[in-house]
């Protein structure tokens, strides 16, 4: 995973809950990086679920939660990153379309054979997007979390749901976006 | 980590308030760093690329390619309709992460049908027809053909009639028209269609591919029936053409051979009248002699040339009586030939008029030919002229005899085939090559010598055959024997 998934969530983490819960949740990890990150290096997936788990633990907030709420805080970061895909978008959907390639470029950085989630799109209807989301890091909630800072930044209201959920056992998570 | 600081007498919360801005210009420090690997990673990354995205979209379009080509392939194979129709959905099922597809066939006349697939690799279950199938898919029907569609129902509460036949919310539907009178739709059973734009592009591609493979078929299937209907047109075309031209020559033919017979028959009336009229002369003048004085009789008998005109007259006499009697008959088959109006029938069993026609011929067959006499019982009686009937069996059996020249087998078969008594004589003689049977039933065609036949035989059989509306054909090669077929119809009785 992108060590900017790290430094992103050490910040949020750290605004949400304060330097010293992050620490503390970060110091009662056991991790080979030791917390150590760099936004442009790739580390191990498996420190992502340690971390989130030991702050879920002292801040009492569930995974998905948290999770959320970190894709709600990541978005403007996203953006504030100046990429060219997204830079130029007005609304949520056509920033949902655009997020697949960002990711795919940012992971590509670091090293361009790395895994990277897959996103796939279906507009049955014009006031609704179904996203498939397909990664074994299982971040769906880290994407509706993303989803719902994006509809903040372009003043649309969404509603979002999963029909179907990585977390729950299905091979792949069917987000639903309503606007 | 040792903190000289603490000999400065700082306040904690000064020297907490000093690390947070440490760590913060620390934290900054780092950003510009990964800022700018950031920065070289993007000029690496763009340095690659293109090569990146073309072995991306390679890798992508090698799949669709491939797709593509077997389906390709698969629509090649001379499939039935009802199997192309499988093949595409399953093919397409398997790529839609192996949903159920259901294939309804929907005609004009509404002989709908309807198959499933539950799971690939099962066979394909044909299911009833039900009509409440009939409303919910009314709005498939009006959408474009060859297109892929989506349905959602919007309330599962209110799932139509025939959710029956999904487990999921979303129906991926295609509308194909196989003719003007049928419509097959095939619905695939999916949770959703979030696939990449290649992939949808792919399956637009495949569904335009298979319509028109459907149509070439279907184009195909009408062409070979067009053209199978053509072939049975000129066939039946050339055979009436057969027919008329064969019945023309005959009518022909049979007019002439009526002018003919007229001709002939007056002055052969009176040449045969004359002749009997001369006959008695004669006798008149021979008893008249007989009553001449004895002397002038001796004197009269000594003159040689009246002698022998008087030997001679009498045998000169009966061969012209013999002769004009034979050019009699002739005449005689020839109006038979040429009559066209219908003489008497009555009830007639075919088999006594074969077995009585045998009984003719038998002189000339018994000694040296098998007779095998193969004659169905319980024929239905036919309407018929008896003697002309027999006339024709036994000219059948005399040329039948005359073709096995030393030895052989005559057949004959009688038997109920469709709607007709069919007659077959078969010999195993000499037979005869195509351009002898082409005017085998013309009159004065003869293969025999003068002293034989006249060539009437067979056309006046011809004839006699036509009145009875039945039909007389024959089957032969050179030296593998004749068969002649001779069709009674029962519809006539």
């Amino acid at each position: 995973m992108k060590g900017a998934i790290f430094t992103g969530f050490a910040e949020y983490a750290e605004q949400e809950f304060g330097l010293t819960a992050w620490l503390k949740a970060l110091d009662n990890c056991e991790l080979s990086s030791n917390g150590e990150y760099l936004a442009t290096e790739l580390y191990d997936d498996s420190e992502f679920n340690i971390i989130i788990d030991a702050l879920s633990a002292i801040v009492d907030s569930d995974r998905e939660h948290l999770l959320r709420g970190y894709g709600e805080h990541f978005f403007p970061v996203l953006m504030s990153l100046g990429i060219s895909l997204v830079k130029d978008i007005d609304n949520l959907f056509d920033f949902m379309r655009a997020v697949d390639n960002v990711i795919h470029i940012e992971v590509q950085k670091s090293d361009p054979l790395a895994y990277t989630p897959t996103l796939l799109y279906d507009q049955p209807q014009n006031n609704l997007l179904v996203v498939r989301y397909m990664s074994h890091r299982k971040m769906c909630h880290f994407a509706e979390g993303l989803i719902l800072g994006a509809a903040t930044h372009f003043n649309q209201k969404a509603s979002i749901s999963q029909s179907k959920c990585m977390c729950k056992g299905d091979d792949h998570c069917l987000i639903r976006v309503e606007v | 980590m040792s903190d000289p600081s603490r000999s400065l007498n700082i306040a904690v919360e000064e020297k907490v308030a000093l690390l947070e801005k440490a760590l913060i210009r620390e934290r900054n420090a780092k950003k510009k760093l990964e800022a700018k690997l950031d920065q070289k990673a993007q000029v690496t990354l763009a340095e690659n690329k293109e090569f990146f995205d073309s072995y991306e979209k390679a890798t992508s379009r090698q799949v669709q390619l491939q797709f593509l080509a077997s389906l390709t392939q698969e629509l090649l194979l001379d499939k039935s309709i009802d199997e192309s129709f499988q093949q595409f959905s399953e093919n397409v099922a398997r790529l839609l992460d192996n949903c159920s597809v259901v294939v309804m066939r929907i005609n004009h006349d509404s002989n709908h049908a309807i198959w499933s697939l539950r799971e690939i690799g099962e066979h394909w279950q044909s299911l009833t027809w039900q009509k409440e199938y009939e409303a919910p898919i009314k709005p498939m029907l009006a959408t474009n053909e060859s297109i892929w569609h989506r349905f959602e129902y919007k309330d599962s509460d209110k799932r139509p009639s025939y959710s029956n036949l999904f487990v999921n919310d979303t129906v991926l539907y295609l509308l194909v028209k196989v003719s003007e009178k049928e419509r097959r739709l095939i619905l695939f059973d999916i949770s959703h269609f979030c696939y990449s734009d290649d992939f949808k592009q792919t399956l637009d591609i495949a569904a335009q591919q298979f319509t028109s493979a459907i149509k070439r078929r279907m184009t195909k299937i009408e062409l070979a029936y067009n053209y199978r209907d053509l072939r049975n047109t000129v066939d039946e075309l050339k055979s009436t053409q057969q027919q008329l031209a064969h019945s023309e020559k005959m009518s022909s033919l049979g007019q002439l051979a009526a002018g003919v017979a007229h001709e002939i028959n007056n002055p052969i009336g009176y040449i045969s009248s004359n002749l009997h009229v001369l006959q008695d002369y004669l006798n008149i003048y021979e008893n008249t002699f007989a009553q001449l004085p004895e002397k002038l009789v001796i004197q009269l008998e000594n003159n040689r040339e009246l002698s022998f005109a008087r030997e001679d007259i009498n045998e000169l006499l009966n061969a012209c009586i013999t002769g004009v009697e034979r050019v009699t008959e002739i005449v005689a088959s020839l109006k038979t030939f040429s009559r066209k109006e219908q003489d008497e029938f009555s009830d007639v069993v075919i088999n006594d008029v074969i077995d009585s026609a045998l009984k003719i011929v038998w002189n000339k067959l018994k000694y040296d030919h098998e007779i095998i006499r193969n004659l169905s019982d319980n024929l239905p009686i036919i309407q018929g002229n008896y003697g002309q009937l027999q006339q024709v069996f036994v000219n059948l059996f005399v040329n039948a005899a005359q073709a096995m020249n030393e030895s052989g087998e005559l057949r004959i078969d009688s038997a109920v085939v469709s709607n007709y008594i069919e007659v077959n004589v078969h010999d195993t003689g000499c037979g005869m090559d195509a351009s002898v049977m082409r005017h085998l039933f013309e009159p004065f065609y003869t293969t025999k010598n003068e002293s034989e036949g006249t060539g009437l035989g067979l056309s006046v059989s011809y004839a006699i055959v036509e009145k009875h509306d039945a039909m007389i054909s024959v089957n032969s090669q050179p030296e593998q024997g004749c068969t002649f077929t001779l069709k009674f119809p029962i519809a006539n009785l």
